[in-house]
């Protein structure tokens, strides 16, 4: 037995039938029908479609066989699909090839065959072949007639094909539906005449009309009035072929009336106007509420009062607001694009705290202004404070300084500052003088003094002495309240401020038979204080409490330190403090009834609050257990 | 003792004077400004000069520096209204040898000038 060759186009002869895609579909009346009729054409009792596929041969017909495919190796059709031309056995038996093929030897016997190539795409994919149990010679007219019915099968083949095509077209076209109906641009089709023909659902999303409503009449009547000429003369641009494309906006009324700003983008395909439209009507607002909110935003820069000015990383300006050009008489150009260190005055460029462009990452240094006298572009310099805040612009960190003038508030201060000095000055002398000429009296020095002459003098005395302390607080007041009262911060170890308070509280105490006394150990930490005004508020608080101590008795300072905390406790055996006046205790001019004889000014424990307040601790006082009032000062520590 | 003494108001030189010499027994010369005192200082040559330092003219502290550009060693000790700790260590720092505050008790004035200079 011979088996069948492989086709020279073997491989795209496969590749042909897989496109088919026949093999292994059910049975279709054409094919039955072609079959039946060679079958009866040629008076054989056998005859098949037989498509030969990589190593067995199926049969898409058959008349006379049980078998529905059997392998290449002892098929006919193989030889058949082998040459590209139809085979003839009239007697198998007595063909080499056949005689001992097991078709042959066995059922269905074999002794004739006829197979005509069916050839489609130029491959040879199968044959219609008959079949005969006994030898057989076919007339020139029957193989004529098997021949054209072999041309009918191929036929059907092509048919299939296009079949195949049309599917898949019809696929494509289906995910393009899809396409179409899920867009949430507004695609559409339009005849000559602008009226709408096909429509996407989006429409019905967007304009509120439903799609039949759209397609009524004309699109024209739903445009705004004022796009009319604007949407026809871009129809007419198109349809006269002047441009490929054109690319417009134009408002469209929505069913609750709103006008829908929508952009177009159209062609023209034949006699269609093919067009995507997206809605702007959004986009449009928010495009409007940003242009006013920037230009409210802008219009607060460029009114501001103060300098603003914007720079990155290296300390070049990138923007300034016109109050910059006018605070530093320049124009923009002369100060962007440049260092905003120039804005400093040449003296102080080395100074880093004049340097608001320098270690910005820092919140401490940027926390507090910057004070730096400035240099205007004449060259004249001003006092100057600027804020620098940082902000992200994108990947970039840049900055926003805001610079103000203060050369007004410094004259000011200056002049705050000559006006308390020179008061202190003006009031002190003469009191001076006071306080001399009755010292000398009351010391005898000018001749023997009557008794009721000299408790006179005593009185005029202690008040001299009183209205010196009026000043002295009158005008710490003053330059708190103009805070130009400078405090001078440093660390201080704690026994050096008890021992100050102590020595400058230690005549007056003797001098009220008081005894101040340090109750345990006073710890070695440090704080950070305004030394003389911290003394200034142990003084104020020691001398309260020897003025409420009945004479003979202590008073008694002590230190506790807990963690940070530090906390000065200055404990009396006085009255205490009356219930009326706990409220009222640390305003100015508080005192309490009768307390004014002890000669104090109502000012001290004001003054003293204010200091302390501005070294962030805490004043305060509480009633001692048996007795008496302790006043406590909270301040931070710090191991030296 | 010779006390220069520089002030310019008039009652304040009366009151110092008369407690220098009446309670404490140093020949006072008084001078009513700054220009006056390093006018006549050298032919003083005083034992210490007790010294306001707000003057119209020249204050305590130039006239200070004056004395000291001059090569003369009198110990200056300043009268002044309101001393804070730091203005005290100001005038220390700047060659005074004392500081007394202004309203003084013209009682214990020479006293305590006498222990400031250590006489």
């Amino acid at each position: 037995m011979k088996e069948p060759d492989l086709p020279p186009d073997e491989h795209g002869r496969l590749a042909e039938l897989r496109a088919l895609d026949i093999v292994d579909t059910p049975a279709e009346h054409a094919y039955d029908a072609i079959t039946a009729i060679a079958s009866h054409v040629a008076g054989t009792p056998m005859a098949l479609v037989s498509l030969v596929d990589a190593d067995r041969q199926w049969f898409k017909a058959k008349v006379g066989l049980q078998a529905t495919e059997t392998p290449r190796s002892i098929s006919f059709c193989g030889h058949a699909v082998a040459s590209g031309t139809t085979l003839r056995v009239h007697d198998a038996r007595a063909d080499d090839r056949f005689a001992d093929n097991p078709l042959v030897l066995g059922e269905p016997k074999i002794r004739f065959y006829h197979g005509v190539p069916l050839i489609s795409g130029g491959h040879a994919l199968g044959t219609l072949c008959v079949l005969d149990r006994q030898p057989r010679v076919l007339s020139e007219e029957v193989e004529r007639m098997l021949a054209l019915l072999a041309d009918q099968v191929v036929s059907q083949f092509e048919l299939r094909r296009r079949n195949h095509e049309l599917e898949s077209q019809r696929a494509e076209l289906s995910i393009q539906r899809r396409f179409f109906d899920m867009s949430l641009a507004l695609l559409c089709t339009a005849d000559r005449d602008l009226r709408f023909r096909l429509l996407n659902p989006r429409w019905e999303v967007v304009l509120g009309w439903s799609l039949e409503e759209l397609a009524e009449r004309p699109f024209l009547h739903l445009l705004h009035p004022d796009d009319v000429d604007r949407t026809v003369a871009e129809a007419t641009r198109l349809a006269e072929r002047k441009t490929p494309t054109v690319d417009f906006e134009n408002r469209f009324r929505h069913r609750d009336g709103r006008w829908i700003t929508l952009s177009w983008v159209a062609v023209l395909d034949g006699e269609t106007f093919l067009a995507a439209a997206h809605d702007l009507t959004a986009y449009r607002e928010k495009a409007a509420a940003l242009a006013e909110s920037e230009g409210r935003l802008r219009a607060i820069v460029e009114t501001a009062a103060d300098a603003v000015i914007t720079f990155d990383g290296r300390g070049v300006v990138e923007q300034v607001n016109p109050t910059c050009t006018r605070m530093f008489g320049a124009g923009p150009d002369e100060i962007v694009g440049r260092p905003v260190s120039e804005l400093v005055a040449p003296s102080h460029r080395d100074a880093p705290e004049a340097r608001f462009d320098l270690d910005l990452e820092d919140p401490d240094r940027r926390s507090r202004p910057y004070e730096f006298p400035a240099i205007r572009r004449d060259g004249t310099l001003f006092d100057a404070e600027a804020m620098v805040a940082p902000f992200q612009l994108g990947a970039e960190r840049r900055y926003t300084a805001t610079v103000r003038d203060i050369s007004e508030r410094r004259r000011a201060e200056r002049r705050q500052a000559e006006f308390v000095s020179t008061v202190t000055h003006e009031l002190r002398t003469p009191l001076t003088s006071v306080r001399g000429a009755l010292g000398l009296i009351d010391g005898g020095v000018l001749g023997p003094v009557s008794e009721p002459v000299a408790e006179y003098v005593g009185v005029a005395l202690s008040n001299t002495e009183r209205l010196g302390r009026l000043i002295d607080d009158v005008l710490d007041l003053e330059k708190m309240r103009s805070g130009q009262m400078v405090y001078r911060m440093a660390p201080e170890p704690v026994a050096a401020l008890v021992d100050a308070a102590l020595a400058a509280t230690d005549g007056f105490a003797r001098e009220h038979d008081a005894e101040v006394v340090v109750i345990g150990d006073v710890p070695a930490v440090e704080v950070v204080v305004d030394k003389d005004r911290m003394v200034q508020v142990l003084t104020n608080l020691i001398s309260n409490a020897v003025k409420f101590t009945p004479s003979g008795q202590r008073v008694e300072l002590s230190v506790e330190h807990a963690a940070e905390r530090l906390r000065l406790r200055i404990r009396d055996h006085g009255p205490g403090v009356p219930a009326g006046f706990r409220d009222r205790i640390f305003q100015r001019f508080a005192q309490a009834d009768g307390s004014g004889r002890r000669g104090g000014t109502g000012l001290g424990l004001s003054i003293s609050k204010s200091i302390v307040d501005r070294h962030g601790g805490v004043l305060a006082f509480e009633d001692a257990p048996g007795g008496g009032t302790i006043f406590y000062v909270d301040l931070f520590a710090r191991e030296p | 003792m010779k006390v220069l003494l520089v002030d310019d108001e008039a009652d304040i030189r009366r009151i110092a004077e008369l407690s220098l010499r009446n309670l404490g027994g140093h020949e006072v010369v008084a001078a009513s400004s700054g220009a006056e005192a390093l006018a006549s200082v050298e032919g003083i040559s005083p034992d210490v000069v007790l010294m306001d330092v707000t003057m119209p003219d020249l204050d305590g502290l130039a006239v200070l520096a004056e004395v000291r550009r001059r090569g003369l060693a009198v110990p200056v000790v300043f009268m002044t209204a309101r001393v804070q700790p730091s203005d005290r260590e100001r005038y220390l720092s700047a060659g005074a040898v004392g500081v007394i505050e202004k309203p003084f008790d013209p009682m214990t004035l020479h006293a305590a000038l006498r222990r400031i200079v250590g006489g």
